[in-house]
């Protein structure tokens, strides 16, 4: 069950605290254009949470019952979960890890699903933070996205959230639906803002994948906005957002100074993190791995994961790869040296080579030793962050 | 020894499509050269591309054993020749290996510029031309008139003897046969005469070196003699001798008149020469001849290009192919070469644009690379102010401008074949191609012939390609090198956010600097992707900008949705863009792909 060798699991885990991640894979409906392992069917919900069980043990003991400083109950839609299973899955989680040190703990929620009460259980439970995922406050739109909520629930959830006792709520805010006006999205940010919103995470609509919005699309009967518009969207964001008191702080995420997400965080910051539950991925020392994600074959244990195991130059070029997203940037001379003891100096020389024509062009800015992606270098990170993938 | 008097050289000439290769499938099952079963379409071509193209790049000899209606057994040698202009030098050594040729026309269509041009090739060959009218199982098949086109047009083919066949059915066939014993003459020679035989082509083979396509005009030639190659000079040891029938089959010796193969270990193509003559090196037994045989040629490239590897790491292989490539195609030539904006390459000469292609897409289908070519040039005769003289075939080599007293450019006399309504569009393509009328003629009720002076470096610039669109088709095209011309030429650079890219210099006529820079500034923006940043895209003369277009820059290439920590997937998603990106030359940071360089072929006069 645990894909990798229990010892050094157990080694690397006794350095730092980790992140937990868990998976609930059920959905009221899918969205529109959603590429999520999500199900319907919440006949599965036993053996799901039986087998998040079991991980949650196993992990637990393997690993020596280590610290978490992050929780993240992620999906799917996590506010499916009755108060009873979510007071059990938390039980579960508090046996198998040591929660003395839990800096957060975040619950992703669908205002669609949930009500004052199940959001007053869950803080008594101690979650303290809340994510939920409006997308946008217009129904219309809403409706185009296949989300189950309107917009007045949306506003709902936020009120009761905070009278439920969370004073950290944030709101994903979506970017480029077909129809979505430049002000409306600026004044949907806004209104999260006055409703309490403490921090926004700000997505594109990418459809990536074969999904019906997608099909509306290639058939003519939905425009995506052009490139220009999501651009010019996603910088007003940029402005308008501080002065709203949530300045950036990674490329889609905007908070109050102190709201940042821990969590999400430590992805950046390549923490290491255990994630359980069907697509849930981990890292831990130099292993990664990404669960299942056919939720039958997860639950059954029938498709385990393939470990990687990344070599040092892989582990040295997401430290920019990953850390370029967030706004404070990477301490460029801390990973030349960094380079140096690992015989990398080459590797890190290319790098420049390549970012040096780019900081130039107004892409990048040095301030120091740290180096981050300039407003137009976040709208354009693909082709710099490409630079650090083999 | 076979008596020269059964014996019937012959070649076939024909135009693309017009159906040489299923003819020549047709003579070999009659006479049984090949068992149906082995039979394939195409045979003699066993080239991929010469099947996929439907076109031969090499030269082929079969031998035919064909028992006519007199009795008697004639040794039939069919020499398979290349079609197409770029191969006029080979096409002719064939033609001068042969007493006689078959004109295969397509009655539904007519003569074409190709067919027309190789039948003159033929006749000035000496040789006994018979026109053969393809395809009559079809509905629109007119013998009759294509008959009368091609007593119009060519006149000097015994058209008396012409015979309706379809080489798809195989109707007629059997006719054409006995045609060849009846109108070819038998080749004439002596055997006790010092050895004389036509190098009509060669290719290169894993197991035996250099084989050698040879016509024996004089002489016998056996395994163990030492052989001589007159224009080269070397002297090599006869391994063996045969015939193709159609498999490499050893013959004790080759006699006068017979068309057959020679190998003697020769390790490499550059040692024997097309067109050469091969005699018997001095010896107890033998005496070389004092003589060559007319028409050898030193082959020189006419079209230029460079070419470089997309990934400059895949130079050593790109030298590698070409090394390999020119084993068996000696006409091939090219140098290293150094771009400052595409690195270490190589200069390449070829002897036309399809010849161009064929090396181009055989290095990259055959040896798997990423290529950037540039565009094709020709070579100029540049004069200088101190009285010297340099042949400069790439632009960005050109001396600078105060060192020319004058240049040169090279010329083509193009024959063009077409329908009369299509005559309105060619003309004016012909001219704005600084084209010089010759002549224009109607060769048959629906038939025009142009003959134009063009210069060459407007015709390698997409010439062809217009020529087909404007006559949706219908229009044939040939040429011969026709000399230099001075000429008012000008280098105009291109300049990527105010980089001069070399490897984008093209020289152009003055006249039409201004509407070619625009062009081509404006087709650069068409094919080079939006970047993270702007991209000035300039074309200029000495110092003087004449045009200039911008590529804006893409405003939004980002990740941003929420894939929580699946890293995997995320690189996953950036490493697929970056893929994309491989096929480009990054030229100061700009990602340029291979289309953006051959750009001026897609410019509109």
């Amino acid at each position: 069950m645990i894909p990798i060798s229990t010892s050094r699991a157990r080694d690397a885990a006794a350095r730092e605290p980790l992140g937990l991640y868990l998976h609930v894979p059920f959905c009221r409906d899918r969205c529109t254009y959603c590429s999520f392992v999500t199900t319907r069917d919440e006949s599965l919900k036993g053996a799901v949470l039986a087998r998040l069980r079991r991980d949650l043990a196993q992990w637990g003991e393997a690993l020596g019952r280590p610290a978490i400083d992050t929780l993240y109950l992620g999906g799917g839609t996590p506010s499916l979960l009755t108060a009873p299973e979510l007071e059990d899955l938390t039980a579960w989680t508090r046996e198998a890890f040591d929660t003395s040190r839990l800096e957060e703990a975040t619950l992703e929620a669908n205002p669609g699903t949930l009500d004052l009460a199940w959001l007053e259980a869950a803080r008594a439970l101690g979650w303290d933070r809340v994510s939920f995922g409006v997308q946008a406050l217009d129904d219309e739109l809403l409706a185009r996205l296949g989300r189950i909520h309107a917009s007045a629930e949306a506003l709902d959830a936020l009120a009761w959230a905070r009278r439920a006792g969370f004073a950290r709520i944030s709101a994903d805010l979506m970017v480029g639906i077909p129809g979505q006006r430049l002000e409306r999205v600026l004044q949907d940010a806004r209104t999260l803002v006055e409703a309490g919103a403490t921090h926004l995470s700000v997505y594109l609509l990418d459809l990536d994948k074969a999904c019906p919005l997608r099909a509306q699309i290639d058939a003519g009967r939905l425009a995506l906005p052009s490139e220009d518009e999501v651009a010019d969207a996603f910088e007003a964001l940029q402005e308008e957002l501080p002065r709203l008191g949530l300045p950036p702080y990674e490329i889609s995420n905007y908070a109050q100074p102190g709201q940042e997400s821990r969590h999400n965080s430590r992805y950046w910051e390549r923490r290491p993190y255990l994630g359980l539950g069907p697509s849930a991925a981990s890292q831990l020392g130099d292993w990664r791995w990404t669960e299942s994600g056919v939720i039958t074959a997860w639950a059954e244990d029938r498709d385990r994961p393939e470990v990687q195991e990344l070599d040092a130059a892989e582990a040295l070029s997401e430290i920019p790869l990953l850390g370029l997203r967030m706004h404070r940037g990477v301490d460029w001379e801390a990973l030349r040296r960094r380079g140096e003891a690992l015989n990398l100096t080459p590797l890190v020389d290319a790098w420049e080579a390549q970012l040096d024509p780019l900081t130039r062009r107004g892409l990048l800015v040095r301030e120091g030793s740290m180096l981050r992606l300039t407003s137009h270098g976040m709208l354009m990170s693909n082709g710099i962050l490409g630079i650090f993938v083999q | 020894m076979t008596d020269s008097n059964l014996i019937r050289n012959f070649s076939i000439i024909a135009h693309i499509d017009h159906g040489k290769s299923t003819l020549a499938d047709r003579l070999l099952e009659l006479t049984n050269t090949i068992a149906r079963r082995d039979m394939q379409a195409q045979i003699l071509d066993d080239m991929d591309l010469e099947r996929e193209r439907g076109i031969t790049i090499k030269a082929h000899a079969v031998t035919l054993k064909y028992p006519a209606m007199d009795g008697k057994t004639y040794t039939l040698n069919l020499i398979d020749t290349p079609g197409h202009v770029d191969f006029t030098y080979e096409v002719s050594r064939s033609l001068a290996a042969c007493e006689g040729a078959i004109l295969v026309v397509d009655s539904t269509q007519g003569v074409e510029a190709q067919t027309l041009a190789n039948t003159y090739l033929a006749l000035e060959n000496d040789l006994e031309v018979f026109p053969v009218l393809n395809k009559t199982d079809l509905p629109s098949s007119e013998p009759e008139r294509v008959l009368e086109e091609i007593n119009t047009v060519i006149g000097l083919v015994d058209t008396a003897h012409a015979v309706n066949v379809s080489a798809k059915t195989g109707e007629n066939c059997l006719q054409v046969l006995e045609r060849v014993v009846q109108c070819v003459p038998p080749p004439k020679g002596d055997p006790k005469a010092p050895l004389q035989a036509l190098v009509f082509d060669c290719h290169y083979d894993q197991y035996r070196g250099v084989v050698c396509l040879i016509r024996i005009v004089n002489g016998t030639l056996k395994a163990g003699e030492t052989m001589h190659f007159m224009a080269t000079g070397s002297d090599h040891r006869v391994d063996e001798v045969g015939v193709f029938s159609p498999k490499m089959t050893k013959v004790d010796e080759l006699s006068v008149g017979e068309v057959g193969y020679v190998t003697g270990s020769i390790k490499t193509l550059a040692d024997v020469k097309v067109g050469d003559t091969l005699t018997h090196a001095l010896s107890n037994t033998t005496r070389p001849s004092t003589e060559m045989l007319r028409g050898f040629k030193e082959l020189q490239p006419v079209v230029f290009a460079g070419i470089f590897p997309t990934n400059s790491e895949d130079y050593e292989n790109l030298r590698d192919a070409m090394d390999k490539l020119r084993l068996n195609d000696s006409s091939f030539k090219y140098e290293p070469e150094t771009s400052q904006a595409l690195g270490f390459g190589f200069r390449c000469g070829f002897l036309g644009l399809l010849h161009m292609e064929i090396v181009q897409e055989r290095l990259e289908r055959e040896f798997d690379l990423d290529l950037i070519t540039t565009a094709p040039s020709v070579r100029y005769h540049v004069f200088l102010t101190d009285d010297t003289e340099e042949d400069v075939d790439n632009p960005s080599r050109l001396p600078p401008l105060p060192r020319i007293a004058r240049i040169e450019e090279p010329l083509i006399e193009a024959t063009i074949l077409t329908r009369p309504d299509f005559v309105g569009g060619l003309l004016k393509l012909c001219e704005e191609r600084r084209g010089l009328q010759q002549r224009l003629e109607y060769v048959g009720k629906d038939r025009v012939m142009l003959v134009y002076e063009l210069p060459l470096n407007e015709v390698v610039l997409d010439f062809y390609d217009k020529l087909k669109s404007i006559s949706k088709g219908y229009a044939s095209f040939d040429y011969h090198m026709k000399g230099y011309r001075e000429s008012d030429l000008v280098k105009m650079d291109i300049l990527v956010n105010g980089e001069a890219v070399d490897a984008l210099s093209i020289l152009v006529h003055r006249s039409k600097s201004q509407s070619m820079g625009h062009g081509l500034t404006v087709r650069m923006k068409e094919v080079i992707p939006q970047q993270m940043f702007d991209v000035a895209i300039q074309a200029a003369i000495g110092s003087k900008i004449i045009a200039r277009t911008n590529v804006k820059a893409r405003r939004k290439d980002v990740l941003a949705k929420c894939y929580g920590g699946d890293i995997s997937r995320k690189k996953k998603l950036l490493a697929k863009q970056k893929e994309g990106k491989k096929r480009m030359k990054s030229i100061g940071s700009v990602d340029i792909p291979q289309e953006a360089f051959l750009a001026i072929l897609k410019v509109e006069n």
